[in-house]
């Protein structure tokens, strides 16, 4: 379903070049949790937006459930968007100026849906997110997890095959984080669908059923979680790491 | 589409005070547009008007070649005997000189109000009609009363009702040949049917019938004639005026007025009325054979067509003056827009990755852009109109002009507005739809590209020096003309505009140490600001630069007409002006003891192959002042600037000859030894030109006198030949001006009363002094130029919104650095000053900009007044308007920015802190 192979990515960054990604390959065949692990500056966030569709690698290939991103026009890339992709930052990125309903209605406006339509599943989504009451709250009036929440809900509007979710806890707290995580994983068994998500914090990996770890540009270990607690799934991404 | 629409709301209504800053840019130019539009649509119409009620609903005009002449009455029943003819109707015009008796109550000693009589005089147009006939060729729309009936019997129309009812109404704008002489309490009789009572107790009684002792239906009115006695006039219906002003008239049978001007057996002209389907023209053209030489028969339409093609071209100047008010418009809405896109690139790459289309991302921009732009239209066109309105309404007593709506005016005017709004939104769309989702999301701050600041340089470069080619590369007025107002006023105007970028850096390096510690503050903080967004500031001053470059240029072509122009011109000591003045009027002039020498004068409008003005566009005719060549030098000391004076003088006196005006020389388009060829009613002659000279202004005086010629015949400049010639080859004697020399020992107000009060009844449009004309000219450009400076104040008002849309978006994007320059010990007042000294900056950038800019307009307006109307003009900068120009500009860009500083002032450091960075 989800196929990364050799994929190589650089930017220009101040008048220098950084190699962010260095043939990195990684395959996920069934729907599930799955977190992208490594340290600040591995290329995680890179890899993300590559899945996103919001760039393009230099080299590799990148499909999803038979779909190449890799050599997809602008067009495309942003019609992939809207439909076949959700995309949780860890900045929410809310539009201050909506209402939670209309963020979530969002995607759904821009894709000329029914008014009607989209303002039923989004408020179906809000509800199924333990957001009842908050619909017509803007964003300066929610919390931080409950802006994340209303981030999730616009992500799924369109029941998207794939969920990209870059470090959605970072500007939470623990037990907010917490919550969030177990979220997630309720989500993806749900709906069947693959959720990928960018951490550094082993506490929030442990929620996924496989992590990769990724090491100055490419996937050096998968490691499957079952069995494992927080504690065993931190020492074995140390050893990853240290491996590496 | 509905996307776009959803979030173009959305983001209107998200910063409502920035939202109705750029309305109201476009709301202010749409009520000046409007305004104007409607001021001079109106004005235009009632031309029209008055050019109709002129020349009635006739398809063809018979009279005489030349100005004052007459037919001969029998001539009627000749032309009603055409086949081609369907109704024929003369007209009899002459002057009346009209007197009125009114009574007034004046305050005795003891408290109460005695009745007294106050004359009144006035001199009028009179126009003879045929009662018969006014219902199919109405000259006269009746208000009140009835048509005349017997030959003592007359028509007033309303403003001659005023002028004859109130001693002291106020002479208006524009009064021009008619004047109240002044009145006198001797007590000769009433002449009111109804005069009221001899004393009167109270004084609320006493203003009451002061207020209503005017004349009115069923009362008399005196004639007064030349060296007989008057004639007494009964009032018989009251008409409504003839648009604009100028002449007032009075309406007799034919037959009473031929005898009172004794003019019997003659008309004026007489208008045809041609049968259904015949073509007028080809029935001018098969009758013109038949008539006798001096006789002219035209069609009305080629008398109107010239006054079309003149209308034409003030509305063309209406559009250029238009366009660039809303050209100035977007620039500012551009500015503003831009200045958004930028601060909301975060929320535009979210929408990106959410998968909105490129398009979506510009199309919500232009949608902002077209809504600004028709609310501003939706608002300001309706304050336009009424803001009109209320103009025409003040001036109703020297333009009586109805209010009109012109439609393609008013569609110009929103078609504007929306495109103001649309061109505005256009840059900011193409910057939104540019929006690379993860650079737009990612926190970096960018530092302007000096590439882009050279660029902007280069271009703006181009648009001045294009401009400065047009004018110094182009000779021939149509060229010249065509391709200033489509290539160089746009040139000119964006040229500046995209100057101000880099200006404002050059201002912020060099001036910005000084600004800094007018302002008290730390040397670096205030450059810093400027050099990160120098393009935001740049084109804010480029839009308050427009109303200091028009101030400039106004002012510094107006004091050129004044200084090279018309201070120039020796006017003659003294002049009267009429219709059709006789010898006999010259003589008792002569007679006078202060007058020493006149000279009678006539005044042609002719067409010249050589015409100023711009073809296609203007139809110029040239004023032909003939006079007696020995007198006439002998009197006038006319400044020669071509040519021997003897041999001109011996040429003048032989006939075929003419002196043509600087004008033509400095124009390029004749000089000595050349051939002026002249035409009038299809007469045609040549003219051998044997000198040229400076005008002494006798045209000017006759122009400024004669209202309704100027709608018709618009003459610039003049040629002077001899009376003969006049009369031999135009058929045209008739004195329309006396010019007199005065003793230098009377006043010039002594010698004009008495002539006034002397020439009267001799059918005179007015007397005057050169010095007086000369103060009335001047002051009547001054007056413009104050006007036309108002219009530069309210293009600096309008680009104010620009300034505080800027000020404010500003602070709002650096609210949070601002929190921690409070937080590091800054002072409100600190920040308070740096908001202001960067409104100081762009202010001096402004200064800069408008200042070159209107002095390059200003050159611009001194070449074509040169290839168009052969004025030789020097544009000398004029310290005065150009220094009240810098302290408006100042005073408008601070006055934007102080609201903002204060309330940045007032505000918590916490508040500024806690705000979401970038």
């Amino acid at each position: 379903m989800l196929d990364v192979r050799e994929v190589h990515k650089a930017y220009r960054l101040g008048g220098r070049t950084v190699q962010a990604l260095r043939g990195a390959t990684l395959s996920i065949a069934e729907p599930g949790f799955y977190a992208i692990m490594g340290r600040s500056g591995s290329g995680k966030s890179t890899l993300l937006h590559l899945l996103g569709a919001l760039d393009r690698p230099d080299a590799g290939t990148i499909t999803i459930d038979g779909e190449s991103l890799h050599d997809m026009g602008e067009r495309r890339a942003t019609l992939y968007r809207r439909r076949r992709i959700g995309i949780v930052f860890q900045q929410y990125n809310l539009i201050p100026t909506l209402t939670a309903r209309e963020n979530v209605e969002l995607p759904g406006l821009l894709a000329g849906e029914p008014a009607d339509a989209i303002a039923a599943r989004a408020r179906a989504l809000l509800d199924r997110l333990q957001l009842q009451g908050r619909h017509e709250h803007r964003p300066d009036a929610l919390s931080g997890g409950e802006q994340q929440r209303v981030a999730i809900a616009r992500a799924l509007l369109f029941e998207p095959a794939l969920l990209l979710a870059d470090e959605p806890t970072g500007n939470l707290d623990s037990s907010t984080s917490e919550h969030l995580w177990t979220l997630l994983a309720e989500l993806a068994g749900e709906r069947r669908m693959m959720v990928v998500m960018v951490t550094h914090e082993p506490a929030a990996a442990i929620h996924c059923r496989r992590i990769f770890v990724l090491q100055d540009g490419a996937i050096r270990d998968t490691i499957d979680t079952e069995g494992l607690d927080a504690g065993g799934v931190a020492a074995r991404y140390q050893q990853s790491v240290r491996a590496a | 589409m509905r996307a776009a629409w959803r979030l173009a709301t959305s983001s209107l209504f998200e910063r409502p005070s920035r939202t109705a800053l750029l309305t109201a840019v476009v709301v202010a130019a749409a009520v000046l547009i409007a305004a104007v539009g409607v001021a001079f649509g109106s004005l235009n119409h009632a031309v029209r008007q008055r050019v109709a009620a002129m020349v009635g609903n006739a398809d063809l005009v018979l009279k005489r070649s030349g100005r004052g002449q007459s037919l001969d009455a029998a001539l009627l029943d000749r032309v009603r005997g055409w086949p081609e003819t369907r109704l024929a109707r003369g007209r009899l015009s002459a002057p009346l000189a009209l007197r009125f008796r009114r009574p007034v109550w004046s305050p005795e000693p003891d408290g109460s109000f005695k009745r007294s009589t106050l004359v009144l005089s006035v001199s009028a147009d009179g126009v003879g009609i045929d009662p018969a006939l006014e219902r199919d060729l109405p000259t006269l729309q009746l208000l009140e009363g009835r048509l005349p009936g017997a030959d003592d019997e007359i028509v007033l129309d309303k403003a001659l009702v005023r002028r004859l009812s109130r001693p002291e109404a106020r002479l208006g704008l524009g009064e021009v040949g008619i004047r109240l002489l002044g009145g006198s309490t001797r007590d000769v009789g009433p002449m009111k049917a109804d005069p009221g009572p001899e004393r009167i107790p109270d004084k609320a009684q006493a203003d009451r019938l002061n207020e209503g002792a005017g004349i009115a239906v069923g009362d008399w009115v005196e004639f007064a004639r030349f060296r007989a006695a008057p004639v007494r006039l009964r009032v018989v219906g009251v008409a409504s005026s003839p648009p604009l002003g100028g002449s007032v008239t009075g309406y007799m049978t034919m037959p009473g007025l031929a005898a009172l001007s004794s003019r019997q057996g003659r008309l004026s002209q007489i208008d045809v009325v041609v049968r259904e389907g015949l073509d007028p023209t080809a029935v001018a053209d098969r009758r013109r054979p038949d008539l006798d030489e001096g006789l002219s028969l035209q069609t009305t339409q080629l008398i109107t067509s010239g006054l079309d093609r003149n209308l034409r071209a003030n509305q063309l100047g209406f559009f250029v003056a238009s366009t660039m008010a809303f050209l100035a418009a977007s620039f500012i809405i551009m500015t503003g827009l831009a200045t958004g896109v930028t601060e909301r690139q975060r929320e535009l790459g979210i929408l990106r990755c959410l998968g909105a289309a490129r398009r979506t991302l510009a199309g919500t921009q232009l949608l902002v852009g077209g809504l600004i732009g028709t609310a501003g239209a939706a608002v300001g066109i309706p304050i336009g109109v009424a803001a009109a309105w209320l103009i025409l309404d003040h001036f109703r007593d020297a333009l009586d002009a109805d209010v009109i709506l012109p439609p393609g005016r008013l569609a110009f005017a929103f078609a504007g507005a929306v495109g103001a709004g649309l061109v505005g939104a256009a840059w900011p769309a193409w910057q939104a739809a540019r929006t690379a989702p993860l650079k737009a999301m990612s926190v970096r701050s960018v530092p302007p590209s000096r590439r882009t600041l050279v660029l902007l340089a280069a271009l703006g470069a181009l648009g001045v020096l294009t401009h400065l080619s047009i004018i110094t590369l182009l000779d021939d007025a149509d060229t010249l003309f065509r391709t200033y107002v489509a290539l160089g006023v746009p040139s000119i105007m964006s040229g500046y505009f995209l100057l101000g970028a880099p200006v404002v850096v050059l201002v912020a390096r060099l001036g910005g140490p000084t600004i800094a510690r007018i302002f008290a503050l730390p040397r670096r903080l205030l450059g810093r600001t400027i050099a990160a967004t120098p393009f935001r500031f740049g084109f804010t001053a480029g839009a308050m630069m427009l109303g200091l470059a028009l101030m400039v240029a106004i002012w510094t072509q107006g004091g050129a007409v004044l200084r090279d122009w018309l201070d120039k011109i020796e006017f003659p000591d003294a002049f009267v002006v009429g219709l059709n003045l006789t010898p006999e009027s010259q003589r008792v002039l002569d007679e006078l003891p202060f007058v020493r020498r006149t000279c009678a004068i006539s005044i042609q409008p002719v067409r010249s192959q050589r015409s100023f003005g711009i073809s296609g566009f203007t139809e110029i005719n040239t004023s032909f002042v003939a006079f007696e060549p020995e007198p006439f030098f002998e009197m006038v000391r006319l400044s020669w600037v071509k040519g021997d004076e003897a041999y001109a003088r011996r040429r003048l006196a032989e006939g075929g000859a003419v002196l043509i005006a600087r004008e033509f020389f400095t124009a390029g388009k004749l000089g000595v030894g050349d051939t002026f060829i002249a035409t009038h009613n299809d007469r045609t002659h040549s003219f051998e030109v044997v000198g040229v000279v400076s005008s002494p202004g006798l045209e000017l005086v006759n122009d400024f006198f004669k209202v309704e010629e100027r709608f018709t015949e618009q003459t610039v400049h003049a040629v002077f030949g001899s009376r003969r010639d006049l009369r031999e080859k135009f058929g045209s004697d008739a004195i329309g001006l006396i010019q007199i020399d005065l003793d230098d020992a009377v006043s010039d107000d002594e010698a004009i009363a008495t002539i006034r009060e002397v020439l009267l009844p001799a059918g005179i449009l007015d007397a005057g002094s050169g010095r007086q004309i000369k103060r009335q000219i001047t002051g009547i450009v001054r007056t413009s130029l104050v006007i036309s400076s108002s219009v530069a104040a309210f293009a600096m008002f309008i680009a104010c919104f620009g300034v505080a849309n800027l000020i404010i978006a500003g602070v709002h994007a650096r609210r949070f650095e601002f929190g921690v320059l409070r937080a590091l010990g800054a002072s409100r007042g600190l920040l308070a000053r740096l908001v202001l000294a960067e409104a100081a900056v762009i202010a001096v950038a402004a200064g800069v900009l408008g200042t070159l800019m209107g002095l390059q307009g200003a050159l611009g307006g001194t070449r074509l007044n040169r290839a168009i109307w052969g004025l030789e003009l020097d544009a000398l900068p004029p310290p005065g308007p150009i220094a009240i120009g810098w302290l408006a500009v100042f005073l408008f860009t601070l006055g934007a920015a102080g609201p903002t500083a204060a309330a940045l002032s007032r505000k918590r450091p916490r508040e500024l802190l806690g705000s979401v960075r970038g």
